[in-house]
């Protein structure tokens, strides 16, 4: 009994020493050596991509958080390689780096989303500024042929008016000389001939026989006459006085010229502009009847009046 | 003789696994059930990946409270950790879903506006 406890004693140190070392070892060297678990390749190979990943820069926090939940699972992997709480602290850290990478592509995609958002913003302000403009330009396009089409119509309506207006007036000027001569007709005699329109005004209706005072009637007849022409316009005309061949030559272009004088006088008085009268005194130059009889030199003494005179 | 195998008792006791139980996780589990609901009320579901980690999240939470009726509360929170990151990751996945489907509809909106531009 007593070489027994002796030899136990004696032994039992050796073997308790030999566990303890075998203990120790395993704790020590065993983890080191040891697998790690599938959930922590899982979770290192998901934190080494999500940090070689956009997740660096779109979502740091959450990458630092995989990385702290990584360095608990590689704690607890150190502590005890095959425990379930290796394994569940693994599994959580492999969800974290999932969460980081899956964050980033949110950011990334949200990013992305504002950018776009922006590019419509300034494509849609664009394309409402082009067709503000082409609207600008097809209005003022068509206020311009709007206002083109205005003038056109009231040229048109112009030309139309004046065209009624100058219609309106050569039929009142028609009228008017038509009148005019009518009414000169009634106090002379009016002919066509190539020297021009001739008014003939018998000597007998105007003067005293060798004078050249114009009698009353005749001042009435010639404000007629300046009255018709007014209307004309006063026309250029001449003037020219005739006698009979009684008496001296000189004597009757003298009186002839003096009636003729009376006459344009007359019309001057009456408004007639004197620059456009000329007046001549023929005499006994140019009768138009015979002197032999009364009757003839009564028609030889006149004046006449030529209208625009060739 | 005596001290020596008390000692060696105690090492056995403490190189062995721990029995000692902390206490139920009620407030875990309440976070990791709310997690959850986050996750599908995000849309989780209708996304493969999303609805892969909701079921795993949901198993863990019913294994989580078998352990929990068992009093193994130490193994229930674990559980319950690993639930909770997968539903977290299941609301990670449903909102780059909804991320994506905007950055698609942004697209179509810039798309729309440059063809007439181009024609």
């Amino acid at each position: 009994m007593s070489s027994r406890e002796t030899n136990m004693q004696k032994t039992l140190p050796l073997i308790l020493a030999s566990f303890f070392i075998v203990l120790t070892g395993c704790s020590l060297a065993g983890c080191s050596s040891a697998l790690p678990p599938k959930e922590l390749i899982d979770a290192r190979t998901a934190y080494d991509r999500a940090k070689d990943g956009i997740a660096k820069e779109l979502a740091p926090a959450d990458l630092d958080t995989a990385k702290q939940s990584l360095r608990k699972a590689e704690q607890a992997f150190q502590d005890d390689p095959e425990s379930q709480k290796t394994k569940d602290l693994s599994y959580v850290a492999h969800r974290k780096a999932l969460l980081a990478e899956i964050d980033a592509q949110i950011e990334e995609a949200d990013r992305k989303r504002a950018q776009l958002e922006k590019d419509y913003q300034t494509l849609r302000d664009s394309e409402l500024e082009r067709q503000r403009l082409a609207l600008e330009n097809g209005k003022a396009a068509l206020n311009k042929s709007q206002a083109e089409l205005d003038a056109e119509k009231k040229a048109r309506e112009e030309a139309e008016k004046a065209r009624l207006l100058a219609e309106k007036d050569k039929a009142d000027l028609e009228k008017q000389l038509q009148a005019a001569l009518k009414s000169l007709k009634e106090i002379a005699e009016i002919s066509e001939e190539k020297r021009g329109v001739v008014i003939t005004l018998s000597g007998g209706v105007l003067f005293i026989t060798g004078k050249f005072d114009l009698l009353p009637i005749a001042k009435d007849k010639l404000n007629q006459v300046a009255a018709a022409l007014k209307d004309q316009g006063y026309p250029p005309i001449r003037i020219e006085g005739h006698t009979d061949n009684v008496g001296s030559a000189e004597d009757n272009k003298k009186l002839s010229q003096q009636r003729a004088d009376s006459v344009k006088d007359q019309l001057v008085s009456q408004g007639y502009p004197a620059s456009k009268i000329t007046t001549v005194g023929w005499g006994a130059e140019h009768p138009v009847a015979d002197n032999g009889s009364p009757e003839g030199r009564a028609n030889n003494r006149r004046v006449e009046i030529i209208v625009n005179p060739k | 003789m005596r001290t020596t195998l008390a000692a060696l008792c105690l090492m056995l006791g403490l190189v062995g696994v721990g029995c000692s139980e902390g206490i139920p996780p009620i407030d875990q589990l309440a976070q990791t059930q709310g997690a959850i609901r986050a996750a599908e009320e995000a849309g989780a579901e209708k996304e493969p990946q999303g609805q892969l980690h909701i079921k795993l999240a949901h198993e863990q939470l019913d294994r989580a409270k078998a352990e929990m009726d068992r009093d193994n509360n130490d193994q229930a929170s674990r559980l319950l950790s690993r639930s909770s990151a997968d539903a977290e990751v299941a609301r990670a996945y449903a909102r780059k879903q909804t991320s994506l489907i905007a950055v698609d509809e942004a697209q179509k909106q810039v798309d729309k506006v440059k063809a007439p531009a181009g024609k």
